[in-house]
């Protein structure tokens, strides 16, 4: 069936007709659609807000990653510091000043010559427990420094470092006296080993010097061992660009 | 000439439209508000519920507006998005089912030669279920086919055709009904 007269009158009719609506139709239209544009505004500044602080994590991401890197450097320089290392010496010969008087009474048996001696073998082996127990206490102190790292005062670094080595000397005596016992045995074997030491040598200060720089080289490697990733990267970059140098400066000569 | 113009105009009021522009928004709303209220008013018997879907229906035409090609009828479009908000609006908030029934027979009016008021075509109108109205109005007002009323509606075309026939016939009745009613009084 088509669509016949009757369809077409109502499709005619009701096409023509127009319906006013309310007045406050436009109103709520306007409303609705200003509230709209404020949402869109405001998504807009959510996506602000949200890339703003990305990139305020990113930044302070950098920023501690860049801190590892340094912090690494200066340890480095704290542990070959020549300056800290010769602070550590004196303050050593001091307290084996000290020990000697300590150690008098208790040795009385021997000689004043061989105490002195002994004075002096305590004070070589005393330098090995002070350089060790230093580390340690650099260790430590580096890793209170962790969280208080400012790359920029290394001098201070040197200062505390040194404070802290004072510190750990002036315990050092209190350690040295639980441990006499046993120093005392081996200080027999010691003695014979520095005698014969000192008279090749008579400047014994020659010896500590050597030994002070043997255990800082051993950090030194100690610290190649646990190399960063950046440094590796760096390391091998280096070497790779040295190679290529190489083979170029081989085939120019070719 | 006038029509050029009438277009060019109508082009411009959308492009500021689009950027928000709340003056050229009321323009092409008093334009077309009031011929649109008529077309919600077919589906919808309440005025008042119409002219609310008439609001959001012109808020979905503003929001999506930048999509509007100036290729076809602008009318047209808005119409478009009038019908498909009344269909939603019914197919939600009254739940319509329909039977799915493929068995219908041709109605076919008999020759009315009276002339109707538009008040007595609506309510003519409103007096068929809902799925018989949203089928009648979509094939015999807006000149759909029966696949787009399929598609527009989730149904067959069957139940499409079968929905029409059994509009037909139930206006026929009321027709005569009104006819009959209208001739007593007379």
């Amino acid at each position: 069936m088509e669509r016949n007269n009757i369809e077409k009158q109502i499709r005619e009719k009701l096409n023509s007709r127009a319906i006013q609506p309310s007045s406050q139709a436009w109103d709520r239209l306007d409303a609705m659609l200003t509230i709209a544009e404020e949402k869109k505004t405001k998504r807009s500044f959510g996506w602000l807000y949200i890339a703003a602080t990305f990139l305020v994590f990113v930044s302070v991401g950098m920023y501690f990653y860049n801190q590892d890197g340094t912090k690494i450097n200066t340890t480095e320089v704290v542990v070959g510091n020549k300056n800290s290392t010769d602070a550590v010496k004196q303050n050593t010969n001091v307290v084996a000043e000290n020990e000697i008087e300590n150690t008098i009474p208790n040795s009385e048996k021997q000689s004043t010559e061989q105490t002195i001696n002994t004075s002096t073998s305590l004070a070589t082996n005393h330098k090995s427990i002070t350089t060790q127990t230093t580390r340690g206490r650099v260790e430590r102190s580096e890793a209170n420094q962790k969280t208080t790292v400012n790359p920029n005062i290394n001098r201070e670094k040197e200062i505390e470092f040194q404070n802290n080595s004072d510190v750990a000397l002036k315990n050092l005596p209190k350690i040295e006296t639980t441990k006499e016992v046993m120093i005392s045995n081996s200080i027999k074997e010691n003695q014979n080993v520095v005698a014969a030491v000192e008279e090749r040598n008579p400047k014994s200060n020659n010896i500590s010097k050597v030994k002070v720089n043997a255990n800082s080289l051993l950090s030194e490697v100690d610290g190649e061992l646990e190399l960063t990733f950046r440094e590796k990267v760096f390391k091998t970059v280096n070497k790779n660009y040295k190679e290529v140098k190489v083979a170029l400066a081989n085939r120019n000569l070719n | 000439m006038k029509v050029i113009n009438l277009h060019q105009e109508e082009k411009e009021l959308i492009e500021l439209a689009v950027e928000n522009n709340r003056h050229a928004q009321q323009k092409i709303y008093s334009k077309h508000a009031s011929k649109m209220l008529s077309v919600c008013r077919q589906y919808i018997k309440d005025v008042h519920q119409a002219e609310d879907i008439m609001i959001t229906s012109f808020m979905k035409v503003f929001t999506n507006l930048k999509n509007f090609k100036q290729e076809g009828s602008f009318e047209g479009w808005i119409r478009r998005i009038m019908i498909n908000e009344c269909i939603s609006f019914i197919r939600v908030q009254k739940k319509v089912a329909f039977i799915e029934d493929e068995n219908y027979f041709e109605e076919s009016y008999n020759n009315i030669e009276s002339q109707f008021s538009v008040e007595d075509i609506q309510s003519l109108i409103d007096i068929l279920p809902d799925g018989y109205k949203m089928v009648f109005n979509l094939y015999a007002i807006e000149g759909f086919k029966h696949q787009e009323i399929a598609e527009l509606l989730g149904i067959s075309e069957g139940t499409s055709k079968s929905q029409l026939s059994h509009a037909r016939k139930m206006l026929q009745n009321n027709i005569n009904k009104l006819k009959n009613y209208s001739n007593g009084t007379q």
